[in-house]
């Protein structure tokens, strides 16, 4: 599949300039029935992270609080050596994320809701949205409300796409696609990050394709505890001959080394 | 729109959509039904214009709570605030729809001034009265559409449009006593004649007020939900 559209650097309207280093110093968050341990590290820009973990494990917790979206947690995230929480609103145009689950203006057709968007995101590209609604096969007439999980999938893509934003949050963003449809995605997905290179991207799965497919770096996340950050090419070392799919798997399931 | 900011525009021209229609179906059933009512009493169908911005008095600022509520259930509050936009534009936006059943309820209040007053003061005075009532109808309902907003936000929407006209019928239950008939209500708002200006001057002024505070806290409210979209949905409250 050819797949056109895709220009230069992304813009950063916010007056952040590129692609922003994330660093999170003693990161965790306590809910009533669950708690994210403290947790540190750096995204640095152009980074290709999966995260992997059972359900539960605090995936999307950690991709909203990536994200902008999680106002209260113990440490700090920076981005280029400001607080996220202190970036508000505007970080959120630097961000296009991909949610679990798609809300809001169930009556409102897909064109409505991009146009809507639009008007929140000074670099958003009509044609381009337009043109990765084409290439998903998405309707721009059908009703927010009525979208399957696999075009709600795919609409939330456009949305997080079609400003380019410079950190790209994707949370299980191929499990509700047919194959076909999965196999276009993940082709227009390495179209688009093969031609900007310096754009963040985390992504969370079930899928260990998907991994091999696009990771450069995986975080395992178990109960709130992230268990594993290691990259792909020194999980292939540990794989030896083998595939992936089994040290991930080990990875997943094994109890903390500590 | 020439100087809105195109976040607001589009958060005006959303929640416009849902307001214009609830505002039609109040217009037509509220209109008709009183028309109805007047052909049945045998009273002059004029009558309809200041019982109908009565009517709007209390309906408009409900369409603002209902549509706030309409909002959390469905998630589209959860979304608003999960986008690059602040408290503040969020706050404009409703209120801008707002406007429009504002304005009516001031064109049905200036028009039953006219048609009640034409006959007993000169035309100036109808005028400007009607003038002065359209201004401060409006900015009355701009102000409980505000203020009203702000508590459904800061609590449940449910709640306030529940607990609200019990409170209002509460103090109509307990004034009804010292209130005086309403012939005698009418003779004495002709007899204000000359203070007629200034009253619906005042209310205008008062209600300008009411606005811009309840406006600041409003933005406030959707500040905290910017930062937090988690607390708009129905499950946080």
């Amino acid at each position: 599949m050819s797949f056109q559209g895709v220009s230069a650097a992304p813009r950063a309207p916010d007056g952040g300039s590129g692609t922003p280093e994330i660093a999170l110093d003693g990161f965790g968050v306590t809910f009533p029935t669950f708690r994210f341990a403290p947790l540190t590290l750096t995204v640095a820009p152009g980074d290709r992270i999966a995260l992997l973990g059972a359900n539960g494990a605090g995936k999307s917790t950690l991709m909203r609080a990536l994200g902008g979206f999680l106002p209260q947690y113990e440490g700090s995230i920076q981005v280029d050596g400001a607080e996220v929480r202190d970036l508000l609103p505007g970080y959120r145009r630097r961000v296009g994320l991909l949610p679990e689950k798609l809300i809001g203006t169930p009556s409102a057709t897909v064109a409505e809701r991009l146009d809507f968007l639009a008007a929140f995101h000074p670099s958003w590209d009509s044609t381009y949205a337009a043109e990765l609604l084409s290439a998903l096969e998405l309707s721009a007439s059908a009703r927010i409300g009525t979208l399957s999980k696999g075009m709600a999938l795919k609409f939330s893509f456009v949305a997080a796409e079609a400003f380019r934003p410079p950190i790209l949050l994707l949370d299980e963003p191929t499990s509700g696609l047919d194959p076909v449809v999965r196999r276009i995605f993940l082709s227009l997905l390495r179209e688009i990050l093969g031609r900007v290179p310096a754009r963040t991207l985390l992504f969370s799965t079930h899928i260990l394709e998907d991994v091999e497919a696009f990771a450069e770096r995986v975080w395992v996340l178990r109960a709130g505890s992230m268990v594993e950050d290691i990259s792909i090419s020194r999980l292939r070392s540990q794989a030896g001959g083998g595939g992936l799919s089994s040290v991930l798997c080990e990875a997943i399931e094994q109890p903390p080394s500590d | 729109m020439g100087k809105l900011s195109p976040e607001v525009t589009a958060l005006y021209r959303l929640h416009r959509r849902s307001l214009r229609e609830m505002l039609r179906r109040h217009l037509l059933f509220g209109v008709a039904i009183l028309l109805g009512a007047m052909l049945l009493a045998g009273r002059s169908p004029a009558y309809v214009f200041p019982l109908y911005a009565c009517f709007l008095l209390l309906g408009v600022p409900f369409f603002a709570v209902t549509s706030l509520g309409t909002d959390r259930a469905d998630g589209t509050l959860e979304f608003l605030c999960g986008l690059p936009v602040r408290g503040r534009q969020l706050a404009l936006g409703r209120l801008l729809a707002l406007l429009e059943g504002c304005a009516l309820t001031g064109l049905f209040t200036a028009a039953g001034i006219m048609i009640f007053l034409a006959n007993r003061l000169g035309p100036w005075p109808v005028l400007s009265s009607a003038l002065a009532g359209f201004i401060g109808a409006s900015l009355l309902m701009l102000a409980s559409g505000a203020f009203l907003l702000w508590l459904a936000l800061r609590f449940r929407p449910e709640t306030v449009a529940a607990v609200l006209p019990l409170g209002l019928l509460a103090v109509v239950f307990i004034l009804r006593p010292f209130a005086p008939s309403l012939s005698g209500m009418w003779s004495g708002f002709l007899a204000l004649e000359g203070w007629l200006l200034p009253i619906l001057g005042g209310v205008a002024a008062l209600s300008a007020l009411h606005a811009l505070l309840s406006f600041h806290l409003l933005s406030r409210a959707f500040d905290r939900c910017v930062h937090d979209p988690s607390r708009a949905r129905v499950s946080s409250r």
